[in-house]
Order: structure tokens, then C-alpha cells, then sequence
């Protein structure tokens, strides 16, 4: 069950998505000391995969989506997206962040189209490759709102939308669910599920919630507490079995995989409880 | 019988939606009235309050309480604005005032609001100028005018110049923090699009600032017509601090009234049009969403 993640041999057929090998990054504090936040991170993940990296608040999870994006370069070791080593890049990967970051003086309409509008695709032809995505997640009707007069769910999703709008071959999913409802949270979830496998995306999510992590994710990365590493690594699959996250909840390992990764973090968090 | 149902149903149903609907319009229509009633009242105590020092500034002045050449009085103001305006004179100062200090502000807003924007594409320079900014913005501008009179002359012109410098400055320090106010994650996000610095700067970096711009522009419409009238004082040909001044030496008292009144509906009609620019350039903000939203309308 705790999969080994490198094993070579094993994945022939797979060809990686992402390669992050041997990553380190620190930083220096106000007091001239020098922070490690991540310790020689290496992970690979396989291409059309949903992964998800788990691990202590404060950990560094938004410093490796950062340098996997190519906003923060690491101080060692390397990233390799699609095969090719990422250097001082960017673009390269879809990257939904916690918040949903829609610019208010734009409608959502030209919020959804900012990728497009920065990679230079003329005004008409991103309209029309926006109002598709819209009309296909029941945002249509607000493509012309701005986005203060929308609900939190409808937000993220519009930020979901400029995430696809571009294409990307690779989502980051920075705990986008966290600030919503229980209710809307499950059904987002599901709905992002089937996006990025209809479509042959590769998915990797930041999570918090053990529960969502298991019941979305092919694997678990399981991080340790500052200074990083990967501690451990599950193979779950559920989601891809049932064909939905909501139903990965119901199944008889759900219980057995969270009390087994509660307890892989459980040892860092008890000093902090 | 079950068509009549039906259709007594429906009847009874379009009947209470109706009904509503005249409620509902019954209840607008006695917030409005309300609103208006609220705005009537506080005009007119307005209006009140105005009758009231005037009349006994007038009484003060014939009863012979108060020396009417120290302070002239509410009859002899309005007497003496009656001939300034129909001799064309009010007018004509008022329009030098109001010409000068528009043309002064729109420049040096424009051009120190541009040059505090452009301050976000270098760190380093910014730096380096930082200091020298913070002190120029310390100096009172009006300090400057005697100079500026000296190399721009006594027209117009060194008036101009007086209030775009003033202005210039506070349109640039304000322009120049509002791009530290950003939110990097905004940046970060145009970054993973793959976005240029180019880029960044025309999608995020000027709309996000322009609310502090224009925030400036509040405090400089103020600051360019104390520049001009102060430099109108110092030395001019026209223009209401000229004719305040010329007026206040020949103890005309009366007719420097005019001139500070005059100064202040012209102070009151420019801090309007700049407060319409405001929500005419930022559709989005929330002080329109507020407006609009407020129950009295």
C-alpha cells in the first residue's frame, strides 16, 4: 500500500509529468539567519495522474507549487515538466491558487480570459473560447458581472475556468476549496475531478483535509514538518475506480487509509496540539 | 369544472402576484417619499442656518455693533457682487483662477501619477530617488512661488507651473505607493500565465493603483487652487486671489467678500467634477456598488 514512488522499472509504460528531484530551498530571515523550508524534495509524477501533497500547516506546500510553477527558483536540485528541465521559466503549468485572486475592476468574462489575453490570443477568439467554458459550467449568465457580486463557489469556479481557459497539460490546485462550504466543497470537487480526467489533465492538489486528499487522489504525497521531505507515499486510486470523489467517501478502505496518514501526521502535529 | 379551476387558480394567482407587486411598489414609493422628506429637511435647515448669521451679521452691522468697513456686511457683499458680475469682472477672474488651476492640476497629476507607475518597473531607482521625493513633498509648494514668478513671469503661465509642481509631487508619491500596495499573489498568477513585466504592469499594476491615483486627485484639485491663488497674490494681472488682494489694499472689504465666496462655489464645482471622474473611471469600486445599493433610492 505505501507505494514506492521510484521504482523506474515498474513505471516503463508512464511517461512523468513532473519530475522534481532533489529540491532544496531556503531562505534568510529578518534576523540574517539562514530558514531551510525544503530538504531534498523528489517526486514524481506520472502523466493524466491526480495526485495530492499533504502535510503539516506551514510546511513549505506553497513553496514547491511556486517553484514548480517557476515564480521561485530552488537553491538545489531541479524540475522537469513534460521532459524538459523548467530553468527560469514560467507558463508552463495551470496554477489555481488558494484565494480566487478575480481581478474586481475586470467582469468575469475578461477575468477568465486573462490567460489567453497574455499569451496574445486576439479579443474575439478568447471571448468565444471563454463563453464555451461559461456556457459548459453554468457561468453564462454572469459573464458580464463583476466579481464581487458573485458567491464564493461561483468565484472559484470562474478561477477554475481561467485555469482551463489556457490549456495547460498540468493544474496546481493550491487548497483551492478551502475557504468554501462543506456542501459546495464535495460537489466542486467532483465536478473538478471529471474536468481533469475528461479532458487528460495531470492534477496535483494541496490539501489539508485528509478526507479530500483520499477521496480524489491516485496517490498521497504525505510531507514531513519544516524542513520538507516527502515522508511517505500512498497509493489510493479510489476516485478513479468509482468515477467520483463523492463516492470514494462511501468505500470500506476510506476509514483505514485516513487513520494511517492521520497518524504518518499525527506525530508532528501532537506538540502542536 | 376542472378548467374553471384552473383558471380561477391562475386568476387568483396573477390576482396575488399583483397585489404584491403594487405592495412591493407601495413600499418603494414610501422609502422615496421618505428620502425625500430626510433631504428637504437637512437643506432646509441648511438654508436656516445660512438666513441666520447672515441676518444677524446684517442686524450686527446696522445697529452699529460692528464696523461695516472692518467687515462689511451681507447687503453690501451682494450689492457689490451684482456689479462685479455685470460688469464682466467676477467672471473673468474666476475664469483665469479656474483655467490655471485645471490646466496646472491635470498636468502635474498626469505626469507625477505616470512617473510614479513607471518607478515600479526599477526598485533600484526608485530607491535612489525615494529621499529626495519624501523631502520635496515636505516643503510647503507655495515656498516655490516667488521663484517660479521669477522665471515664468506674472501671467498665467507661472501659475500653471506653480500648481502643476505642487501637484506633481502628491500625484507621484501616491501613484508610486499605490504600486507597493499590490497583491503579489495577483502577480504571481499573471507570472504562471507566463506574463511579461510589460505585461503586468498594464493589467494589474495600473488598474489596482488607480484608486489611490485617483484619491490624489482629490487632495490636488485643493492643493492646485491654493497654489494658483497664492501665486496670484504674490504677483498677477488677474484672477480671484488677485482681485482679493487688490481689493483687500484698498480695504474694499465688500468685494474681497465676493472673491472668498466666489473661491469657495469654485472649490465645491471642482471637487464635484473630479468626484464624477472618479466613478466614471472606476465602475467596479465599491463606493458605487455602495451608492447605488443605498436603501434611500
Amino acid at each position: 500500500m505505501n507505494g514506492e514512488s521510484t521504482g523506474k522499472g515498474m513505471r516503463m509504460l508512464t511517461t512523468s509529468a513532473i519530475s522534481v528531484a532533489n529540491v532544496t530551498k531556503s531562505f534568510v530571515n529578518a534576523e540574517g539567519q539562514e530558514i531551510a523550508v525544503l530538504n531534498g524534495i523528489t517526486m514524481d509524477i506520472r502523466e493524466r495522474e491526480f495526485v495530492s501533497i499533504v502535510g503539516p500547516s506551514g510546511c513549505g506546500k506553497s513553496t514547491i507549487f511556486n517553484i514548480i510553477a517557476g515564480l521561485l527558483q530552488p537553491s538545489s536540485g531541479s524540475i522537469t515538466v513534460g521532459g524538459e528541465d523548467i530553468g527560469q521559466s514560467t507558463g508552463h503549468v495551470g496554477y489555481m491558487m488558494q484565494r480566487d485572486l478575480l481581478l474586481p475592476w475586470r467582469s468575469i468574462l475578461d477575468n477568465v480570459t486573462l490567460g489567453l489575453e497574455v499569451k496574445g490570443i486576439g479579443k474575439k477568439e478568447r471571448r468565444d473560447i471563454a463563453m464555451s467554458y461559461l456556457e459548459r459550467y453554468h457561468l453564462e449568465a454572469f459573464a458580464q458581472a463583476y466579481p464581487s457580486t458573485l458567491s464564493g463557489g461561483m468565484r472559484q469556479r470562474a478561477a477554475l475556468i481561467r485555469t482551463l481557459v489556457t490549456q495547460p497539460d498540468i493544474i496546481l490546485l493550491d487548497e483551492p476549496f478551502s475557504a468554501l462550504d462543506y456542501q459546495t466543497r464535495l460537489v466542486l470537487e467532483d465536478e473538478i475531478l471529471s474536468i481533469l480526467r475528461d479532458e487528460g489533465k495531470t492534477g496535483v492538489l494541496i490539501t489539508h483535509d485528509i478526507e479530500e486528499a483520499i477521496s480524489v487522489s491516485d496517490r498521497i504525497f504525505v510531507m514531513s514538518k519544516r524542513p520538507t521531505y516527502v515522508k511517505q507515499t500512498y497509493d489510493i486510486g479510489l476516485s478513479a475506480q468509482y468515477g467520483s470523489a463523492m463516492k470514494a467517501r462511501s468505500d470500506a478502505r476510506f476509514k483505514g487509509f485516513f487513520e494511517e496518514i492521520w497518524s504518518e501526521l499525527d506525530i508532528q502535529m501532537g506538540r502542536v496540539g | 369544472m376542472a378548467n374553471t379551476t384552473t383558471t380561477g387558480n391562475t386568476g387568483a394567482g396573477v390576482a396575488a402576484a399583483h397585489v404584491a407587486a403594487q405592495r412591493k411598489s407601495e413600499f418603494v414609493r414610501k422609502r422615496q417619499a421618505a428620502a425625500v422628506k430626510d433631504w428637504l429637511t437637512i437643506a432646509l435647515w441648511r438654508l436656516a442656518i445660512i438666513g441666520v448669521v447672515l441676518g444677524i451679521w446684517e442686524a450686527l452691522v446696522r445697529g452699529g455693533a460692528v464696523n461695516a468697513f472692518l467687515l462689511g456686511s451681507p447687503s453690501a457683499i451682494a450689492k457689490m457682487a451684482a456689479s462685479m458680475i455685470s460688469s464682466g469682472q467676477l467672471m473673468e477672474d474666476a475664469y483665469a483662477t479656474v483655467r490655471a488651476t485645471v490646466t496646472g492640476f491635470g498636468i502635474g497629476s498626469a505626469v507625477g501619477s505616470l512617473a510614479g507607475l513607471l518607478l515600479w518597473f526599477s526598485r533600484t531607482v526608485s530607491r535612489i530617488v525615494d529621499p529626495f521625493v519624501v523631502a520635496l513633498n515636505g516643503v510647503p509648494k507655495i515656498a516655490l512661488a516667488p521663484m517660479i514668478i521669477i522665471w515664468f513671469g506674472s501671467g498665467i503661465f507661472s501659475k500653471i507651473v506653480l500648481a502643476a509642481v505642487s501637484t506633481f509631487i502628491v500625484a507621484l508619491l501616491s501613484a508610486y505607493q499605490a504600486t507597493h500596495q499590490i497583491d503579489d499573489s495577483q502577480v504571481n498568477l499573471m507570472k504562471s500565465f507566463g506574463a511579461s513585466k510589460l505585461q503586468i504592469f498594464a493589467k494589474i499594476i495600473v488598474p489596482s493603483s488607480l484608486p489611490w491615483i485617483i484619491s490624489a486627485f482629490r487632495i490636488n484639485i485643493g492643493l492646485a487652487l491654493v497654489s494658483v491663488v497664492g501665486g496670484e497674490f504674490i504677483s498677477s494681472d488677474k484672477g480671484l486671489g488677485h482681485m482679493i488682494f487688490v481689493e483687500g489694499n484698498l480695504f474694499n472689504l465688500p468685494a474681497v467678500w465676493v472673491g472668498v465666496f466666489t473661491l469657495m462655489i469654485v472649490a465645491a464645482l471642482l471637487y464635484a467634477c473630479v468626484s464624477m471622474l472618479e466613478s466614471r473611471l472606476l465602475p467596479w469600486s465599491e463606493g458605487k456598488g455602495k451608492r447605488s445599493n443605498s436603501p434611500s433610492v
